[in-house]
């Protein structure tokens, strides 16, 4: 009973996030190709988004948390917009997409590796919910700092504030402690949601968001790969990819961090977000602008990574002209720290100093020797290596530009432990890497495709070669 | 079909997969206006249709074997295009592939100065054959528990008798060594009696990687004693068992396999890092399918160069396939060890409610002594300041008395400072020495010397809840 009413709960979210984007795709059509996994996937994104404002509006309104005050708002507006997406054809194009699930256009081969793929990711995502069902929140902060605050808020039915250890014993009015009482509010809000739904509050439940972050971003990297053109099994090759990421894997078996969730929100927000710059797409514009607020709202460090995401937008934005320019913006970042480091040892800015104290050594180990990316690090050298003209396409280039933004701050991480005080949390280095990895297994998936014809066409490279690489590199680039 | 229809097909489907063929049949529509049209027959082509029809690819050479000079010029008597032979690169990499992972395990077998064939089996010494000739331990439970010296060095020896020649491989079966400890292997032979040889030896993790002495030019006739020097104040140190191994392809796969597939159980650490397999490897999985795919790549490119009819995807279709499958070999160990996780999950709390669960996680006792404590507090949010020794066992006991307003020292074991708390607060105290409770005159006494009225509502087993008066 507790794990139907934790699943109905975790359906609200998920129905109002999947009907804005529709309703949205009903104001300016956009293609079918991956429409319908991409939009759950984001949905859930946008939908996290817009419950946990309704309860943040329910607690400045000082309206007590229940199905009244969070369900039944969230489901009537699903239902409005619902309501209206399918008065305003295009209809989605669900039964379509479920023909391609169950009966793919492939050939034989190519449908025993799609079902073969399509099992392996199953079975991972079966699996991952057994142990998020079973198991009480288990990792550190899951209980220590985030859960703590969702806790609160559902015994209480409002936001009720946390503060430091200090401000808690001089504290004249009601106030809670955890170990992060600066982080923000969102995620524990849908625990929150979690346990009023549920109407008791369950170790194990709680957690099941994290599952769903999960398949969502699996559906995000197959959605957006199959809309840029991929035929179905080499998207699902990408999705098979992030699926199988054992990190991204125990980040939602031992759900509670904010890790999961800012990878799948990252995604969204760069990979949509580079679209709706060019489209202006409700949809994309939509999505990507709910998933880049939602950085910044999940955890305090997140906007480093709307930061990230800016080159890549403005290059989106600004045209082919720009990229080379930008490229040099984002190197000379990266040069600019390092000096800073070089020549002032000592700058701090207040207790984050810049003390270049490097753990290259372990950085390399954990992302080649152990399992935590399986060879992602080999993979994002491949592709350098065997599509160094795609990927610095016009079509490209504000990917890889957010994909070298992401590198660079890693590194920036890296290099200035103290910086993880913004980035990370000091441990956690492994984490900050996992918000940037789904990103680069969509970027490499894409940059397997040629690239668009309209993208050589629409942006004729007035500084760069005069031939757009659409012309000169075919499908499969030879030896 | 003109070139420009030709171009159309191939404009955004063209894929790693190849433009077309049996491994990219036929594709959903794409729909974008800037697009030419696509020629949907063009691509739904019978999924076993001859590769001729079904893909001209444009990785051919275009000159002898694709249509597009004819096209170009259209003539009504133009030829039929030779038919092309089966194109092997799929099966091709797959094939390389496994070749690669021979190559390697071949590498690293002769890196190793191993043989094909093992000339003897190996020999393991348990803990209860073992002396401590400096030092103190004792063996107990198969296990030899040492206490390191402080300003000395600790041995643990064993007597052995077998020939260096055909056995090269110690391994120790040894854990809590810390990350600084100087460890070294000492052993003599009837070839240098009066000599004790020492090498260093690696500490992983807690560990020591096993040695190969094949080469070693002291590692000769009769190995007759072996032991462990160990450098590391104070440390408590446990040998299981060392082994005396044979450097053979199946002894070294076997000790990999064994590195490889350990089974790795979640731990508080997990949610930042996952090892793959033991936390000390000789040789990390990655880096031998890494080498695999590696190999594959230049072994198809090189058969590219002699056949290229045969193929014809290029290079990046092969690097995506060798790929994907050094993926898949790793991502099946990583997928056993969570299918053994979600056993051990399903074991400890499937079926259980909310309060069962709690009492089955690892701090089962101090949940229950929560609720005993909860129930003695009014259900309204209290103060509630938490002491215990350990970290974990302050937050968790935080955890179960949320929602009240719960206060632990996250870093430090602390007394709570004069002017703390105050009347209507509660400290609760789980088994941490220290506190004092005076119950004639209901005083509660810190080790800090903080001294404050409190009556014990709950008293169990060195843990207590006060409210403070």
């Amino acid at each position: 009973m507790t794990l139907a009413l934790a699943a109905l709960a975790l359906v609200v979210p998920l129905l109002l996030g999947v009907a804005v984007l529709a309703w949205c795709r009903s104001r300016a059509a956009v293609d079918d190709a991956g429409i319908v996994p991409w939009t759950i996937g984001a949905g859930f994104i946008v939908g996290v988004l817009a419950v946990t404002t309704i309860m943040r509006l329910d607690a400045v309104a000082g309206i007590p948390f229940g199905w009244l005050s969070i369900g039944v708002p969230s489901l009537v507006l699903a239902a409005a917009l619902a309501w209206q997406a399918h008065r305003a054809p295009p209809a989605m194009p669900w039964l379509s997409a479920a023909c391609t699930l169950v009966a793919p256009p492939l050939g034989r081969p190519a449908r025993l590796a799609w079902f073969a793929l399509l099992a392996w990711i199953a079975v991972r995502v079966a699996m991952l919910l057994v142990e998020v069902a079973s198991r009480p929140l288990y990792a550190w902060d899951a209980w220590s700092a985030w859960a703590t605050k969702a806790k609160a808020y559902f015994a209480m039915r409002a936001i009720v504030p946390f503060v430091d250890i200090a401000s808690w014993s001089t504290a004249t009015t009601p106030a809670w402690y955890d170990a992060q009482p600066m982080q923000p509010a969102t995620l524990p809000l849908l625990q929150a949601w979690i346990a009023t739904a549920v109407g008791a509050w369950d170790d194990a439940s709680v957690a099941l968001p994290w599952w769903l972050f999960f398949v969502a971003l699996v559906l995000v990297v197959y959605g957006e790969v199959r809309r840029r053109g991929a035929p179905p099994l080499h998207a699902l090759v990408g999705a098979w990819l992030v699926a199988t990421l054992p990190l991204a894997g125990v980040q939602a078996a031992l759900a509670g961090y904010a890790d999961l969730p800012l990878a799948a929100a990252f995604a969204v927000g760069t990979l949509a977000g580079v679209r709706a710059v060019r489209t202006l797409s409700p949809m994309d514009v939509v999505a990507a602008a709910a998933a880049l607020v939602s950085l910044a709202l999940y955890k305090a460090s997140g906007f480093a990574w709307v930061v990230v995401a800016l080159p890549g937008l403005a290059a989106a934005a600004l045209g082919r002209p720009w990229h080379r320019r930008l490229a040099v913006i984002v190197l000379v970042v990266a040069i600019a720290i390092a000096g800073i480091a070089a020549r002032f040892p000592k700058f701090a800015i207040g207790s984050v100093s810049f003390a270049y104290a490097p753990v290259w050594d372990s950085f390399v180990t954990d992302s080649v020797l152990l399992a935590n990316w399986h060879l992602v690090a080999l993979g994002v050298a491949g592709t350098l290596a065997l599509r160094h003209r795609r990927v610095v396409d016009a079509d490209m280039a504000p990917l890889t530009l957010i994909l070298a933004a992401g590198a660079v701050w890693i590194a920036t991480l890296v290099a200035f432990p103290s910086l993880r005080l913004w980035g990370a949390d000091f441990l956690g280095l492994n984490r900050a890497t996992l918000v940037w990895v789904p990103f680069a297994i969509a970027w490499m998936a894409i940059a397997m495709l040629d690239a668009p014809a309209e993208a050589a066409q629409a942006e004729p490279a007035p500084e760069a070669t005069p031939e757009p690489e659409v012309a000169t590199e075919p499908a499969a680039s030879g030896p | 079909m003109s070139k420009q229809g030709s171009e159309a097909r191939r404009g955004r489907t063209a894929t790693i997969w190849g433009s077309r063929g049996r491994w990219a049949s036929a594709y959903s529509p794409v729909t974008d206006p800037n697009l030419p049209p696509r020629d949907p027959a063009a691509d739904d082509l019978p999924p076993d249709a001859p590769m001729q029809a079904a893909d001209p690819t444009p990785e051919v050479d275009p000159a002898p074997e694709t249509p597009v000079a004819a096209a170009a010029a259209p003539e009504p008597q133009t030829p039929p295009a030779p038919r092309l032979p089966r194109d092997l690169t799929v099966v091709g990499t797959v094939v390389a592939f496994v070749l690669g992972c021979a190559l390697v395990v071949a590498g690293y077998v002769a890196i190793n100065g191993g043989a094909l064939l093992a000339a003897a089996s190996p020999v393991t010494y348990e803990a209860a054959r073992m002396s401590v000739p400096r030092g103190l331990g004792r063996a107990e439970g198969g296990v030899m528990t040492a206490q390191a010296p402080a300003n000395d060095v600790l041995i643990i020896a064993v007597a052995t008798d077998f020939r260096a020649r055909d056995l090269a491989t110690i391994a120790w079966d040894v854990t809590g060594l810390p990350a600084d400890a100087d460890v070294r292997l000492l052993f003599n032979s009837d070839y240098t009696p009066r000599r004790v040889h020492n090498r260093a030896l690696t500490v992983e993790d807690g560990h020591v990687r096993s040695v190969a002495l094949a080469e070693d030019r002291d590692w000769l006739g009769r190995i007759t004693g072996l032991a462990l020097a160990i450098r590391a104040p104070g440390a408590t140190i446990r040998v299981r068992s060392v082994s005396a191994k044979p450097l053979s392809l199946g002894q070294l796969l076997s000790d990999r396999a064994r590195e490889w597939f350990r089974d790795e159980p979640w731990t508080g650490t997990s949610i930042n890092s996952v090892t793959g397999g033991a936390g000390a490897q000789n040789l990390p999985l990655p880096i031998p399918l890494m080498l695999a795919a590696l190999i594959a790549i230049a072994l198809v490119a090189l058969a590219a160069r002699l056949a290229r009819s045969r193929f014809r995807r290029g290079i990046v279709p092969v690097a995506v396939i060798a790929f994907a499958l050094a993926w898949a070999l790793l991502d099946l160990r990583w997928t056993a060890n969570l299918g053994r996780q979600v056993a051990v999950t399903l074991d400890r709390y499937g079926g259980k409610d909310t309060a069962e669960r709690g009492l089955a996680a690892e701090e089962g006792e101090l949940a229950a002594f929560v609720d005993k404590a909860k129930a003695r507090m009014p259900p309204d949010p209290q103060r509630v300041l938490v002491l215990a020794q350990a970290h974990y066992f302050r937050g968790r006991a935080s955890w179960h008395l949320l929602p009240h307003r719960v206060a632990w020292e996250p870093v430090r074991d602390l007394a709570p400072a004069a002017g703390m708390l105050h009347a209507g607060d509660y400290v609760l105290v789980w088994r941490r020495p220290g506190t004092q409770y005076d119950a004639v005159a209901e005083r509660v006494r810190f080790d800090n010397g903080v001294e404050l009225p409190a009556k014990a509502l709950l008293v169990d087993q060195g843990s207590a809840l006060f409210a403070i008066q």
